[in-house]
This record gives structure tokens, sequence and C-alpha cells, in this order.
């Protein structure tokens, strides 16, 4: 049973209303974005619709490649209908869902930096739902475990009683903090999507580690799958930043640096 | 009493102005001039040639706009139509398949196909408009496949028929 709010005769899902909210604050940052950026355009519409559906598909999709035995898996109309609701495949979803909607309509341009101040603020809100609906994380001793009701699905540390690691509040914190330093790199990074890049590159270290406190299950060395999932992506996008850095994307574009008197 | 201020230093003598056009005292001596020409005389027509027609406007006229490919306002729009087809189907999916299961049928055959009709809708509908030359029609196919992900996404897909406790009726 999942958890609602009673506002009057209604009944809210507090997760979906969350995942709305982060929906909705997402939208409006990229909007506000792109009338910064002057990119009031069609091919910025073409590309959040892209990635609306693409991360929809993509969440509703992950648990169709859960397990490498295959005949343990889903079938795909049962993943479309038991989709799993993974960050990871609605992140995937929405950048293949991008580039796959760019392609069709014919456009050029990169737009992953209006993207990624949104999908920081987005994920921060929405994780607010996770942390009051689900599991919160592993055993801990450390002061600022916390518990969580008995009837928390998939949770045995709720139903024993224990503190346990507060893992979403550390990924909210992780996001709000990505958002501000992504406004901060704004005017400093001149290089056309190299925000995204970087945005994509921190949250996927960060996922991985902490990932060793959250209450997924371990499949392998002790590593989750969101784990396993993230090596090889870890592995590309570390290549891809040092590709940009080697490049020079990340220096200060010449106009704000000061000239010796 | 004060002497009345004499001529500023860098005023050259009298003679030695530069003339208006012409070569100057800073240009190099010895080798051709620049040309710096009459500047008011209109460039000359090859003769045996028509004279060439600006374009209206030019060189002061706006840009040419390029071809509107999508409307916009029906992006925006779509999603609403597509939240309103929603909730009509899945209500009569509700009344069908409580209908079913009271009948000793099957509830879930009756959501699946409800399901499967709203994603036809969405996806099918807004795939023909893609295809269409209207910018109109392919904008309301992108709001409608847009309204199925918002809708997917805001009710973890309770209203599109792919809920897992709506399954479980």
């Amino acid at each position: 049973m999942t958890a609602q709010w009673h506002l009057g005769p209604v009944s809210i899902g507090v997760h979906n209303l969350f995942v709305a909210l982060g929906v909705s604050a997402a939208l409006l940052v990229f909007i506000a974005e792109a009338r910064r950026r002057g990119a009031v355009n069609e091919q910025s519409v073409v590309a959040a619709a892209g990635a609306l559906i693409g991360g929809a598909i993509g969440m509703r999709m992950t648990g169709w490649i859960r397990h490498l035995d295959f005949s343990a898996n889903p079938t795909l109309a049962q993943a479309w209908q038991f989709g799993s609701r993974s960050i990871l495949g609605g992140l995937l979803g929405a950048y293949l869902g991008v580039l796959i909607a760019k392609r069709i309509g014919g456009y050029r341009g990169k737009t992953g930096d209006l993207f990624a101040p949104a999908v920081a603020l987005g994920m921060a809100i929405g994780r607010i739902g996770c942390h009051l609906t689900e599991a919160p994380g592993r055993p801990t001793t450390l002061p600022w475990g916390i518990h969580a009701p008995a009837d928390t699905p998939e949770c045995p540390g709720c139903v024993a009683g224990v503190a346990m690691h507060p893992s979403f509040l550390y990924e909210i914190a992780f996001q709000l903090t990505a958002f501000a330093v992504l406004l901060w790199l704004r005017p400093r990074i001149g290089r056309p999507g190299e925000l995204f890049v970087l945005y994509v590159a921190g949250y996927a270290v960060f996922r991985f580690l902490v990932e060793f406190v959250r209450a997924n299950e371990t499949v392998w060395l002790d590593l989750t799958r969101p784990q396993w999932f993230l090596l090889p992506s870890l592995l590309i996008l570390g290549f891809r930043l040092w590709y940009g850095y080697r490049r020079g994307y990340y220096r200060n574009p010449a106009r704000t640096q000061e000239v010796p008197a | 009493m004060t002497t009345p201020p004499g001529p500023p230093d860098d005023v050259p003598p009298p003679g030695d102005e530069p003339p208006a056009f012409g070569p100057q005292s800073f240009e190099p001596q010895g080798i051709p001039p620049a040309y710096h020409g009459d500047p008011s005389a209109p460039p000359t027509q090859p003769p045996g040639y028509p004279p060439y027609q600006y374009p209206p406007g030019y060189p002061y006229g706006p840009p040419p706009q390029p071809e509107r490919r999508i409307s916009v306002p029906m992006v925006i729009i779509g999603p609403f139509l597509y939240a309103a087809l929603n909730l009509m189907i899945g209500f009569a999916a509700f009344i069908s398949a409580g209908a079913a299961d009271s009948g000793g049928g099957s509830a879930n055959a009756v959501l699946g196909a409800a399901a499967v009709l709203l994603a036809f809708i969405a996806f099918g509908g807004g795939t023909v408009m893609l295809f269409s030359k209207s910018p109109t029609a392919r904008g309301l196919g992108i709001g409608l496949m847009v309204g199925w992900a918002l809708v997917s996404l805001v009710t973890a897909g309770f209203c599109t028929g792919i809920n897992p406790e709506l399954y479980a009726l």
C-alpha cells in the first residue's frame, strides 16, 4: 500500500505528489533557463518533449532488464505495467529521448545546459517523496540515523526498528548543492553542453557512493544493480571529462578574464 | 595682467596641414599611396548588364524568418486534451472492469485494453500527426505524447492503466 495524504475527501499519493512537484519545478526552471539564454524556440520544445517521453518510458522499462538471467526478467508487457520507476532509467531514457527527438526534428543545437539545473532541482524535490515513503537506507549507529514506519515496503530495518541512513536526504543535499554550483558555473563555462556533462558526471559519482548506504539489494561483489550500471558509465564519463579538459572546455571564456595593467 | 595663451604646441605650422585625401605624411613614402577615393561616388554598372535589383528593405531589413514547423501552443494544449481523453477512457474502463469482475470475467483484460488504447492514442495518433505537414497537427502530436508522459509520471501510471494496484482488483 502506498502512503497517502488526505485532503478532505481526496487522497493523494505522497510519492506521486512530490514527483509531480519535481517535474513541475524542472519544467519551470527549464523555461526560465531557455528565456535567459534566448532559446525559446522549436528546438527547445522538441527537446523537452523528448526528455519527458523518453524519461517516462525509461522509468517504466528499467525493470525489463533487471536480471542478467533473462528468464528471471518480466516480459515487455509486464515491465510496461509494473515498471520500477527508476531514476537512472528515467535519466537514460530522457537523454535518449532528446537525441531521438532532435534527430527526427532535424535539430543540431546543444540543449543539455537547459536541462542541467532543471533536473537537479526537480530531483531534489522528487526525492522528498522517496524519503517519506521508501526504505531510507542501511542500518547505522551514526547520530543522524533515522527510523521509519514498520509498514514501509521492502524495509527489514523498519520492521526491526533500527536507525538507518537517511540516504534520500543525502541525495537532496547533493542535488541542491549541484543546483547552486550549476548556477555559479553557468557564466563561467562557455562551451555548449558541458554543464550537463559535469552534472551527469557529478551525479554518477555521488550515486555510486551513496548506494553503499542505500537499502537496495546487492547482487554481486556487494554492489547493487545501480552500481553495476554506473561502473561502465563512470568510465565513459571520466574519459569524456578528460577529453573536455584537454580541449579546454572548462576554461573561463576570455571576456571574463582580467587583463593585467 | 596675464598674457594671452599662445597657440598649442601640437598645432602644425601653416602649410604643413595634411591633405584631406591622398597620401598622408604617416604613410610610407616611395610606394603607391593607399586609395582613399571619393566616398560619395556610386559604384559603376558594367556596360551591358541590367541594373541589380536589391531585395526589399536591403540592407536594413529584418532577416528572413525560418519556416515554422511546429505549433508551440498546440504542444501545450495537447497534454490537456490527452488528460481529458484519459479521464473519460479510464472512467469507462473502471466501470467496465467492475462489471466484468462481478460477472465472472477478467477485469485485468478490460483495464489492459484501456491501457493499450490510451498508449495507442498518444503514440499511434501522435506519430501519425508528426508525419503531417501542418505545424498545428505536428504540435498536437507531440502534445499528446507529452500528455501520456506527464500523466504517467505524475500519477505513477494510475491513469494510464499501468498502475500495479489497479491490476490487483
